[in-house]
Order: structure tokens, then C-alpha cells, then sequence
């Protein structure tokens, strides 16, 4: 697995470098690795077992790293291992903790003709109903300073469906692949790239309006 | 030619790079004629990077604590 890595990890040391020294017990170095993954690791735990106890799994996850850290063979790079770690504590913990979701239940026909059909952005012939007009706003960072369309992100967000939002949490917020994707939800790659894009082409509509009319 | 619908609907495998090279030929030659779906598609992008830097979690205090007093007994043990 290819990690994008979203947090300060460029502060931190080579591969080997990194391994051995948290090996040799360097605390400082520890601190900072926790501290640098966290974000993505939250994420996958997040993306599995929900945000309530996703710090709780992290945490166990790492107590373990802890304790393996010296038997490390350095089949993947750290940051995997320690990723595919986090995943399996999750997984046991959505697994015991019963809960109602299936991961498999995918509409596999979303991405019919049935659907987009009724899509109200296409005419009969799939062609645009208006141009799609441009953004004024032209970078991730001038979204994210927009409070109140990220209130109204943040709204629908909390109205996806679950699956559309664990797949959506692990890759664009985790940076995960998805084979691993696959592996950890257990979904076969087209309906998680189908459930993907449903989840993205929904907050994009979210921002199209928000960015049209400024109503959420 | 694909139409705007199809190219919307597969914008995602093309971002992501899951598409074969005859379909991303396609897509290509599709955004080359029709500004409406070059700007869904930077909207796309621009929304997936949005999504990406979103509820970045930091490191509960309590949790690096309990952590580096685990790394510092449990390390030197086995790293011996």
C-alpha cells in the first residue's frame, strides 16, 4: 500500500533510520511519529468503527506496534504496518461490537441508466441541462476557510450512507489504496469505487450549489 | 462519443486512476470538446482535496502519555 501522506512525516527520518532508532527506544522520535500518523490513522479507524471510540482503537492498535516493533522484517514500510494494525483492531472491534451495518449490501445498479436518467443535471440525451458553471473559488483551502459551506458539507456528510462514507473516509481521508480498502470493508473494488464516487459526486453537488445560490 | 452523464459518472475512476487506457482516451477526448465536464472534473478534484485536509485529528494528550509510558516500559525490555 502506497500511503499519501498527508501528515509531517517529511520531519521525520529515512525507513531504516526510523525503525531502528524506535527500536533503540528513542522517545522523542516516538512522540513524534504517534503524533505525525495520527491523523490518517484516526481516519481508518474512524472509517470502521465510527468516530466515538476510533481514538480508543488507535491507541490499542499502538500498544501492539509497541510490543512487535522488534520482530519489524520490513516487509512493507513502517507506516503500512502500523496502518494494517490500527485496521484489524478496528475490524474486531466492529465485529464485536455487533454492529447492524453490512458492508455488503451495495446497490451495484446505482451506476445505471436508470439512475442518471433522473438525474436532473443531464438531458435525455446526457448531455449537460445548463453549462456547468465555474467555481469562484479556485483552492481546497479557500473551501475549507468557508465556515458556512463547510457547515453545510459537514451536514450532508453526517447524511451519507455509511458505506458511502467509511470508503470515502479511508481513501480521501486516509489516502488509502483500494485493494486495502477492499481487504479491510470486504467489498469487491467496483462497488467501492461506485459507493466512492456516489459519496464525492454528492458533496460536489453540496459545494455546486452552496457555490450557486450560498444555500446549503 | 461518451456523453456528459457517462463521463460524470466515471470521473472518479479516471481521477483515481482506475480506468483502462481506451476509456481514458475517450475521457480525454471528451474534455478536450466540452468545458461543462473540464470544470466538473476540477470541482471533483477540487472537492475530493477539500475532503482530504477535513477533520484532521490530532493526537489526544492523555493518549500520547499512556503510549510513551508503554513504549518506555515495554521497548527496552524486548529491544535488550
Amino acid at each position: 500500500m502506497n500511503h499519501k501522506d498527508r501528515s509531517t512525516t517529511q520531519e521525520l527520518p529515512e525507513e531504516s533510520e526510523l525503525v531502528q532508532r524506535l527500536i533503540a527506544n528513542d522517545q522523542q522520535l516516538f512522540m513524534a511519529v504517534v503524533k505525525a500518523w495520527h491523523p490518517s490513522l484516526y481516519g481508518v479507524a474512524a472509517a470502521i468503527v465510527g468516530h466515538s471510540i476510533a481514538d480508543e482503537v488507535v491507541q490499542e492498535a499502538w500498544v501492539s506496534v509497541i510490543k512487535a516493533l522488534p520482530k519489524f522484517e520490513g516487509r512493507s514500510t513502517l507506516k503500512t504496518w502500523v496502518t494494517r494494525i490500527v485496521a484489524n483492531e478496528a475490524k474486531n472491534r466492529y465485529r464485536k461490537e455487533s454492529r447492524s451495518v453490512s458492508m455488503e449490501s451495495v446497490d451495484e445498479h446505482w451506476a445505471t441508466d436508470s439512475r442518471i436518467a433522473t438525474d436532473p443535471r443531464f438531458d435525455s440525451s446526457g448531455h449537460w441541462n445548463q453549462r456547468n458553471p465555474a467555481w469562484d473559488i479556485g483552492s481546497p483551502d479557500e473551501l475549507l476557510a468557508a465556515k458556512e459551506l463547510q457547515d453545510c458539507v459537514d451536514k450532508h456528510l453526517s447524511r451519507l450512507p455509511e458505506q458511502q462514507k467509511y470508503i470515502m473516509e479511508l481513501r480521501d481521508t486516509a489516502g488509502m489504496e483500494f485493494e486495502e480498502i477492499c481487504n479491510i470493508l470486504e467489498v469487491s473494488s467496483s462497488n467501492a469505487r461506485v459507493l466512492l464516487h456516489r459519496a464525492r459526486d454528492k458533496i460536489q453537488q453540496v459545494v455546486a450549489k452552496f457555490q450557486r445560490t450560498g444555500e446549503c | 462519443m461518451l456523453s456528459c452523464k457517462h463521463l460524470v459518472e466515471q470521473a472518479s475512476d479516471y481521477i483515481d486512476d482506475q480506468m483502462t487506457m481506451g476509456k481514458k482516451i475517450q475521457v480525454k477526448m471528451h474534455l478536450f470538446v466540452c468545458v461543462s465536464c473540464r470544470r466538473y472534473l476540477k470541482q471533483l478534484k477540487l472537492t475530493i482535496a477539500m475532503l482530504g485536509r477535513r477533520n484532521q485529528h490530532d493526537a489526544p494528550e492523555a493518549m500520547c502519555h499512556h503510549l510513551l509510558k508503554e513504549y518506555q516500559k515495554t521497548l527496552p525490555k524486548q529491544g535488550s
